[in-house]
C-alpha cells in the first residue's frame, strides 16, 4: 500500500460485515439475481447512511426500486437525488457514450465526479456500476481491463470507493479471470478478500 | 528433488481462491475457461489447454517431445472423464511441486461439475414428470416409478407430496440415499420436518412457502438433513407444482431431493481457507496473533489457538494482557513498540505453564494493517532448545570443572596426607608420648625439661592449635576425595538393585543421621512415596546412587528448613519407550531463581554460608548419574515453590 493510502479512514459496504478503507477497488462476479439486487441496494443504502455521495451505473435496477428500498430504511430517494448525493445511470449509457468504450473518458468522469462531491462538502464517494457484455462488441471495448486498472491509479489520489459487478452467467470465465487480476479485493462468498491474482496496476499498463 | 522446491504462497492462494470462485460459473465451458486462464501463473508452465467430453472421456497419456513435457490431469465426474486439462510445461523442476495442489483442484472442478450436471439433470426429470401427467398418457403413479428407476444409482430420491390429502409420496431412493430402509418412516411432512437441521427449518420451510404462494418462481433450496445414523447430510431440493385443482390452488407439488455432501464439505473446508493469508498463516509452526494499537485481538492462526486452547472466534476483539498474562512485559511494550515501528526482540522468556517451565522467543512487528496501526506477535515454544544447550553446556562444565577438580584433588592429596600425619606427629611428640626417651634427652640437651616445655606450650594453646590443624587437614581430605569422584575410574563392581530399596535405605540412613539431625529436624519431613510397581533391576554402584540421594535428600531438607509442612515427594517409574528408570525427588521448599537454578550442577557452586555449603554435592551427583551410569539428571524449580530434582537411568 502506498503511504498516501495509508491512514484513510475505513467505510462498510453495506454486504459485507466487513469495513474496507475508502478509495478500495472491489470486483464482485455473482450469479444470482438476489446478489445482483442485494449488494447494490445495500451498497448505495450505506453509503447515503453514511452522507456519501453515490452513483449506481446499472441497467438492471429501477428508480422506482432504489425509492421503495430506501424509503423501507428511512431514506427518502428523492430528496437525496435532489442533493447530489444519488445518482442512478444504466451501464450503457455511461460506459458507452456514442456508442464507444473510452477508458480515459470514464476515468476523467469519475474524477470530476469525486472532485465535485468533495467541493460539494461530502465525506466520502463511492460507485457501483455493472458491466455488460455489449462491452466486447462496443469500438474501444478491447479496453476493459485498462480502464479497471486505471481506475485503481485514479484511487491513488481520489479515493472513490468503486464495486465492479460481474455476471457470471454471461461473461465467459476467462474474461471473469482477466477482469480479477486488475482488482485488488474481490468479494467471494460474501466476504472481502485480498484477490491474489491483482497485479500493480503501474505494471499491468506496462504490459498492454 | 521435489522436497527441495518452494511454493510461491501467492499461487496456492490462486488455486484456492479460484476453487472458491467456479461454483458461480454456470457451465463447464467457462469454468475450464476461467481456469486456464488462472492457472497460468503457476511457475514452470509454458501453456495450457483443455478438453470436454461430452460422454465417456478417453484416458490421454503424457506424451514427451524434444524439449517439452506434457501433463494432462483428467476432471472424472460420476466417475468418467468429463474434461481434461493438460499443461504444457516448460521447466519440470518448477512446476512438479504443484502437482498435488492441481490434482486436488481437479478434483474440486470435477464436483462442481457433477452437481451442476446433476440439479439439470433433476429438472429434466421434474419437466418429463410434469408433460406426463399433462397428457395423462399415463397414470402418475407409474410415471413417478420409471423416473424413479431412472434415478436409481444416482444420489437422489424423489417426493410427491399431495397438499389437499397431505400426504407424501417418497420413493425408494429418498430413503436409501440417506440410509434408511425403503418406506421406513411414513410420507408425512413432519416426517421431513423433524430430519431437517434446526439451523435450517426456517430457510427451508419459507423457501418452499414462497414458491406455492408464488412468492418466488421456483423451488430450489439446500439443507442439512439427518441420515439414520445419525449424521448430517446436505440435500438439494428442487420441485415444481404440477397440478392445480378446479380453483388453480396448487394441488401435487413434486421434485428430487439430491445428496450434495461432498461438494458442501469441499465448500466449507474452502471457506475456511477463503483468505489465502489464512491458510498460510495456519501453516505456520509459530503462535501469530495480530493486535491493534490497543492490544485488541484480530486475528489469530491455529497455533495460537492451540496454545491459548480457545477458538478463534472467542479470542477476537479481547484484550491481549486478559488472554495471556504471562507475557504482560512484552504486551506493556506493545504501544511503544507500535508508535516507534521498531521491532521488540525477547529470547528466551521464561513462563510457566502448569508449573512447568517453558522458554519462548516473542517478537512484535509494528504493522499497519489496512491503514490502522497494530502489531503482530510472534511467539515461538524454545523449551526443547533450551533443554538440550543447557545439558550440552552443562556436560561441558561437568566435564572440564570436573576433571579440574580431580586432577587438583590427586596434586593436593598427598603434600596433604603430608600435613596431617606431620601434624598427628606432632601432637602425639607433644602430647600422649611427651615423656618418650628421645624427647627427655632432647629436653636435656636444651638445658630445660619437658615438664617446662609442657607448660609453656599449654600457656600458648599450642596443643589445641595442633588439634585444629589437624582437623582441618581431615575438612580438607574430605573435600579433596569427593574431588576425586570427578575421575571416571571407579573402584567398585556395579551389581542389580532395585532402586527404591535404596532410596529406602538412603532415606532410613538420613532420618537416623545424628549430624543431620543437628541442622534439620528429618522427622518433621512428611515423605510421599510412589513407587510403581514391578520396576526393573538397575546396574549400577550402590554405594554412590546412594550418595546420590543422599546429596538430594540433605539439600531439601536444608531446602525446607523453617518453613510450614515440610513434604518430600518421591517416586519411580517405569518409562517403558525410553527404556528409562524416572526418578523424582521433590520438596516443596525455598526452591531457586533461574541464575542460581542453571549453576546448581557447577562445582563449588553453593548459596550456603561457608563451612556449610561445599558446593560439591549436586556436581557430584550429576557426575555419578551422567558419566558414571549413562542417565540424566535436571531440576525443575520455581522460586519460592520448591524444586524438582529429576533422574532417569537406563536399564
Ligand atoms: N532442593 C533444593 N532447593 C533449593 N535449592 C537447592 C536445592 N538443592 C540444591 N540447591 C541449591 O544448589 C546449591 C548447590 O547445591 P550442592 O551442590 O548440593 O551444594 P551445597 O549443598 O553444598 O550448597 C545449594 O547451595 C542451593 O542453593
Ligand atoms: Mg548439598
Amino acid at each position: 500500500m502506498k503511504n498516501k493510502e495509508k491512514n484513510r479512514p475505513f467505510v462498510s459496504l453495506g454486504f459485507t460485515d466487513e469495513k474496507v478503507p475508502e478509495g478500495t477497488h472491489m470486483c464482485l462476479i455473482f450469479t444470482k439475481e438476489e446478489e445482483r439486487k442485494d449488494s447494490l441496494l445495500k451498497y448505495l443504502l450505506s453509503g447515503l447512511k453514511d452522507g456519501e455521495r453515490t452513483a449506481c451505473f446499472s441497467g438492471k435496477v429501477t428508480e422506482n426500486e432504489l425509492r421503495d428500498y430506501f424509503s423501507e430504511n428511512g431514506i427518502s430517494y428523492d430528496e437525496r437525488k435532489d442533493h447530489n448525493a444519488i445518482k442512478l445511470s444504466g451501464t450503457s449509457e455511461v460506459y458507452f457514450d456514442e456508442g464507444t468504450f473510452d477508458p480515459d473518458r470514464m476515468i476523467n468522469l469519475l474524477t470530476t465526479y469525486y472532485n465535485e462531491a468533495r467541493e460539494m462538502d461530502f465525506p466520502a464517494a463511492r460507485v457501483i456500476g455493472e458491466m455488460i457484455p455489449e462491452v466486447e462488441k462496443v469500438p474501444g471495448g478491447d479496453r476493459l481491463l485498462e480502464y479497471e486498472a486505471k481506475v485503481s491509479i485514479l484511487q491513488e489520489d481520489h479515493p472513490v470507493t468503486a464495486v465492479c459487478q460481474y455476471d457470471a452467467n454471461v461473461f465467459d470465465g476467462a474474461t471473469i479471470m482477466n477482469v480479477l487480476k486488475v482488482h485488488p479485493q474481490m468479494i467471494v462468498n460474501g466476504l472481502v478478500v485480498q484477490n491474489p491474482f491483482f497485479i500493480d496496476p503501474h505494471e499491468f499498463l506496462k504490459s498492454c | 528433488m521435489k522436497n527441495n522446491h518452494k511454493l510461491s504462497a501467492e499461487v496456492l492462494g490462486q488455486i484456492a481462491i479460484m476453487q472458491s470462485v467456479i461454483p458461480s460459473l454456470p457451465n463447464k465451458t467457462s469454468m475450464l475457461n476461467f481456469a486456464c486462464q488462472g492457472l497460468k501463473d503457476i511457475p514452470g508452465i509454458e501453456k495450457i489447454t483443455f478438453q470436454l467430453f461430452e460422454r465417456e472421456g478417453k484416458l490421454i497419456q503424457n506424451r514427451i517431445n524434444k524439449n517439452h513435457l506434457y501433463k494432462s490431469f483428467p476432471i472424472k465426474a460420476n466417475g468418467c472423464e468429463s474434461a481434461v486439462l493438460t499443461f504444457l510445461i516448460r521447466k519440470e523442476k518448477d512446476f512438479v511441486p504443484y502437482i498435488p495442489y492441481i490434482d486436488n483442484f481437479c478434483n474440486v472442478l470435477a464436483l462442481v461439475i457433477e452437481e451442476k450436471k446433476q440439479r439439470m439433470v433433476n429438472e429434466n426429470l421434474i419437466q418429463k414428470m410434469e408433460d406426463l401427467v399433462k397428457q395423462r398418457t399415463i397414470e402418475l403413479e407409474i410415471a413417478k416409478e420409471r423416473l424413479s428407476i431412472a434415478l436409481n444409482g444416482a444420489n437422489s430420491g424423489i417426493w410427491d407430496w399431495n397438499l389437499k390429502t397431505g400426504v407424501i409420496y417418497f420413493d425408494r431412493n429418498y430413503y436409501t440415499i440417506s440410509g434408511y430402509d425403503p418406506y421406513e418412516f411414513p410420507g408425512k411432512y413432519k416426517e421431513w420436518k423433524k430430519r431437517v437441521h434446526p439451523d435450517d427449518i426456517e430457510k427451508a420451510e419459507k423457501s418452499i412457502k414462497d414458491y406455492l404462494d408464488g412468492v418466488s418462481e421456483q423451488y430450489i433450496d439446500e439443507f442439512r438433513f439427518l441420515r439414520k445414523s445419525g449424521e448430517w447430510m446436505w440435500i438439494l431440493g428442487q420441485g415444481k407444482i404440477f397440478e392445480y385443482d378446479s380453483d388453480g390452488n396448487p394441488l401435487r407439488f413434486s421434485g428430487a431431493h439430491t445428496d450434495i455432501t461432498i461438494r458442501k464439505s469441499a465448500e466449507e473446508n474452502l471457506k475456511k481457507a477463503q483468505n489465502y493469508i489464512v491458510s498460510i498463516l495456519d501453516s505456520m509452526p509459530s503462535v501469530l496473533i495480530s493486535v491493534n494499537s490497543k492490544g485488541i485481538i484480530q486475528q489469530l492462526n491455529k497455533k495460537a489457538e492451540e496454545m491459548i486452547n480457545h477458538k478463534s472466534s472467542e479470542l477476537i476483539g479481547k484484550n491481549l494482557n486478559e488472554i495471556i498474562p504471562q507475557y504482560y512485559n512484552e504486551i506493556s511494550q506493545l504501544e511503544t513498540a507500535i508508535d516507534s515501528g521498531e521491532k521488540i526482540n525477547r529470547r528466551r522468556k521464561q513462563i510457566i505453564i502448569n508449573e512447568d517451565i517453558h522458554y519462548k522467543d516473542i517478537i512484535v512487528f509494528p504493522i499497519t494493517t489496512k491503514g490502522e496501526k497494530g502489531a503482530v506477535l510472534r511467539i515461538d515454544d524454545v523449551t526443547e532448545q533450551v533443554k538440550m544447550e543447557e545439558v550440552l553446556i552443562q556436560n561441558e562444565k561437568m566435564l572440564s570443572l570436573g576433571g579440574l577438580a580431580a586432577g587438583m584433588a590427586h596434586e593436593i592429596n598427598n603434600p596433604l596426607a603430608g600435613m596431617i600425619q606431620t601434624a598427628q606427629v606432632l601432637a602425639s611428640r607433644l602430647g600422649a608420648k611427651a615423656y618418650n626417651k628421645a624427647n627427655l634427652e632432647a629436653a636435656e640437651k636444651a638445658e630445660t625439661n619437658m615438664d617446662s616445655i609442657l607448660k609453656f606450650l599449654e600457656y600458648r594453646d599450642i596443643p589445641k592449635m595442633l588439634s585444629a590443624i589437624h582437623e582441618s587437614g581431615l575438612r580438607v581430605s574430605h573435600i579433596v576425595e569427593n574431588m576425586l569422584s570427578f575421575s571416571r575410574k571407579s573402584n567398585q563392581k556395579s551389581h542389580f538393585y532395585h532402586i527404591p530399596d535404596i532410596l529406602d535405605s538412603t532415606i532410613e540412613l538420613v532420618s537416623s543421621d545424628y549430624d543431620l539431625k543437628k541442622d534439620y529436624d528429618f522427622k518433621k519431613i512428611q515423605i510421599i512415596k510412589k513407587y510403581e510397581k514391578d520396576l526393573p533391576q538397575i546396574l549400577c554402584e550402590k554405594s554412590k546412587i546412594q550418595q546420590v540421594f543422599l546429596n538430594l535428600l540433605r539439600n531439601g531438607a536444608a531446602a525446607m528448613e523453617g518453613r510450614e509442612n515440610p513434604l518430600f515427594v518421591i517416586s519411580v517409574s517405569n518409562d517403558h519407550n525410553r527404556k528409562n528408570l524416572r526418578l523424582t525427588i521433590e520438596d516443596n521448599g525455598s526452591g531457586m531463581d533461574e541464575e542460581v537454578r542453571k549453576r546448581i550442577f557447577e562445582p563449588f557452586f553453593t548459596t550456603k554460608p561457608i563451612g556449610i555449603g561445599t558446593g560439591l554435592g549436586l556436581s557430584i551427583s550429576y557426575f555419578i548419574i551422567a558419566e558414571n551410569h549413562s542417565g540424566t539428571m535436571s531440576v525443575k524449580s520455581v522460586k519460592g515453590q520448591g524444586s524438582t530434582f529429576i533422574i532417569t537411568l537406563p536399564y
